[in-house]
């Protein structure tokens, strides 16, 4: 099976649907634990520019709409919210990153790399974390969006 | 009987039949919710934009995200909106029913997805219906 293949498959319809979910769940979680005083959380118009920004520019405009953010929004809050949706999309040393879900997911289909030397692997690899966080990320954000907003409504 | 869903899939009759009886199973608690999102005084409009999604979607997980959404347009206050107020019961009702998805699908993902559809689909009927009566009652 090629990466192509499993994007289009069964598999990945269920991985968007619960793999992805928990991990952009559990990212919700790690956030609300490290603002614990809700007086110091991103308010809920903060994560409408999301999935407008998704939309127009895909991935690279929401990595620069927060990377801006976190270094010039003149409130604290904001930019601690914006450095970590920065996290989620950058870094893969958090487990509930899209960035190290999709490293994760694609290492794990062993069958990609099947027909491949030791050369070829690393640039398959490559481009097929791309392409997966390329389809995944408008679905992720739309995870911890609603999350977000339903754990606000519960306080 | 579980009409089937837009993916088409063929789901054996043995799995049909455990999805019916899964159903009648969460009857009560489906029903509990309908005549509690009444009381609340969810709109009419509300259920249907419920009901529209269910049918719509194919994928689950944009249902519990129309809940959760739902629940966090509605406004603070003393008195929680029906959303707010019941969405974490519908929330937990709903993970059950991915839950017996896994059961009857185990290692086959696409069957999973379409037995996830078919119990919602179910469930929200009931849901829906229940709500639906409760409403009349009041005229």
């Amino acid at each position: 099976m090629t990466t192509d293949d499993f994007l289009a498959s069964a598999d990945f319809a269920q991985f968007l649907d619960e793999t992805l979910r928990e991990a952009a769940c559990k990212a919700v979680e790690v956030y609300l634990g490290q603002n614990p005083d809700p007086r110091y959380r991103a308010k809920n118009n903060q994560l409408r520019k999301i999935p407008e920004v998704i939309a127009a520019e895909g991935r690279q405009g929401l990595v620069n709409l927060a990377r801006n953010q976190k270094e010039k929004n003149s409130y604290r809050v904001n930019k601690s919210f914006w450095e970590f949706v920065w996290r989620i999309l950058e870094k893969p040393e958090d487990s509930w990153s899209l960035y190290r879900v999709a490293q994760q997911t694609i290492e794990q289909r062993k069958d990609f790399f099947n027909s491949l030397d030791p050369q070829q692997v690393k640039a398959v690899m490559k481009k097929g974390r791309e392409e997966l966080i390329k389809m995944a990320l408008p679905v992720y954000f739309e995870h911890f969006c609603c999350e977000y907003l339903f754990r606000r409504s519960q306080e | 009987m579980t009409p089937p869903t837009q993916s088409g899939l063929e789901l054996d009759r043995e799995s049909r039949h455990k999805i019916d009886l899964y159903l009648e199973d969460i009857y009560g608690q489906a029903k509990q919710i309908g005549e509690s999102l009444a009381k609340a005084k969810l709109k009419q409009a509300q259920m249907h934009g419920l009901e529209t999604i269910v049918s719509s979607t194919t994928r689950f997980s944009e249902i519990l995200n129309y809940i959760k959404n739902q629940a966090g347009k509605e406004k603070s206050g003393a008195e929680a909106g029906p959303w707010r107020g019941y969405a974490l019961t519908m929330l937990d009702q709903l993970k059950g029913i991915e839950d017996k998805a896994k059961e009857l699908g185990g290692e086959d993902s696409a069957k999973i997805l379409d037995c996830k559809l078919r119990l919602v689909r179910g469930w929200a009927r009931q849901v829906a219906t229940s709500y639906r009566y409760a409403e009349s009652l009041k005229k």
